[in-house]
């Protein structure tokens, strides 16, 4: 990836968490400000580093990926934070939930599914493609274990998927990876070249 | 005497014949752990197997990544380190299908196909297989006790059992 390849991942990057935010915000009623505070190309095998490592217990949101881009989404949350992602979807003070029970998990499925969404959305916006979003899956299990199907895929073609620390309202930490498979990459890349 | 752990990544092969080390694969979900103790020389190792078939390398491929390319190069491991394939006690787990992708690559599933593999090339190198957990929908971590040859898995709200 070249320089300004980068810069206008970064760019459309941004955009796309600005999305998140103004999404999740029209869904709970109140203002939800998303930031990322690192956007990075790691490589495929240490993905699960990003999330306290393959036996962390997580909870992890994923969308597949169709159209003119292919691949995966999936947002992660460790599970204290998932606790704290709830409380703040049900404005609850932190602290009232307890478990991650059917409810908290169907309230956290929708999130993800409308940040993914309106990350996703921003993508194809800006680079004019055709993406389509899966319904989403909500998984409860050790990191490793919810991403080494992806992995395994992914292995077979790429070196790298995008990682996106993510904070919402500067209390919840999350993570949102990107997994396209690497034409599809190449693809937006190519999509997002600065206006001219 | 503490132990000291040693994580296998995706698709690392590692081997010991240290009494205090403890060889783990951390959360297999698809993948397969694969764990192998001569109980004679107490020599032992482990791979973690991504997908079955080395036809699919591409470039530097860890040496425990394939199914069919692990076993073999398990074995010659615990040889190099004065183990004998006779009587080797090899146990798996993992295969499992925790995250079902559609419309993609991987509309087989990749867990039951690893396991598949594995077992066939058990199978050709004539080593039996002495226990598995395998299958199922949820993720596992799997533990090669060095000093005891024991041999765990682990899970999140499913317990912990012995192979």
């Amino acid at each position: 990836m070249t320089p300004d390849e980068h810069g206008a991942l970064l760019d459309v990057v941004s955009a796309g968490i600005d999305a998140v935010s103004k999404n999740l915000s029209a869904m709970v009623g109140q203002p939800i400000e998303v930031s990322a505070s690192a956007v990075s190309m790691v490589p495929v095998r240490s993905l699960a580093d990003f999330v306290g490592g393959p036996a962390a217990a997580v909870v992890g949101i994923y969308l597949g990926v169709s159209g003119d881009l292919q691949g995966h989404l999936i947002l992660f949350l460790v599970e204290p934070q998932a606790l704290k992602m709830a409380d703040l979807l049900w404005e609850n003070l932190p602290g009232t939930a307890t478990q991650l029970d059917a409810g908290t998990l169907s309230a956290l499925a929708e999130a993800g599914n409308v940040a993914g969404s309106a990350f996703l959305n921003t993508l194809a916006d800006r680079a004019s493609l055709v993406i389509v979003p899966s319904a989403p899956s909500v998984l409860m299990d050790m990191a490793g274990a919810i991403l080494s199907v992806l992995q395994a895929e992914l292995l077979l073609v790429a070196e790298e998927a995008m990682v996106i620390e993510t904070e919402f309202s500067g209390s919840v930490r999350g993570v949102m990876m990107l997994l396209p498979d690497p034409d599809s990459l190449s693809k937006l890349l190519l999509r997002l070249r600065p206006p001219a | 005497m503490t132990n000291e752990t040693v994580a296998v990544g995706l698709g690392e092969l590692h081997s010991s014949k240290d009494s205090t080390t403890v060889l783990v694969c951390y959360g297999l979900g698809s993948c397969i752990g694969i764990a192998a103790f001569d109980p004679v020389t107490r020599v032992g190792a482990m791979a973690h197997v991504v997908l079955p078939d080395s036809s699919m390398a591409r470039g530097s491929d860890g040496r425990g990544k394939f199914a069919d390319s692990a076993i073999p190069a398990l074995l010659e491991e615990i040889q190099a380190l004065g183990g004998s394939k006779s009587g080797l006690v090899v146990k798996i787990a993992g295969g499992a299908q925790v995250l079902a992708i559609l419309g993609s690559r991987s509309k087989l599933d990749i867990g039951a196909r690893n396991i598949e593999a594995v077992r066939a090339a058990l199978d050709k190198a004539r080593i039996p297989l002495a226990a598995e957990d395998t299958g199922g929908n949820y993720g596992r971590t799997m533990q090669l006790v060095m000093g005891s040859g024991r041999v765990v898995v682990s899970t999140i709200g499913r317990g912990e059992k012995e192979l």
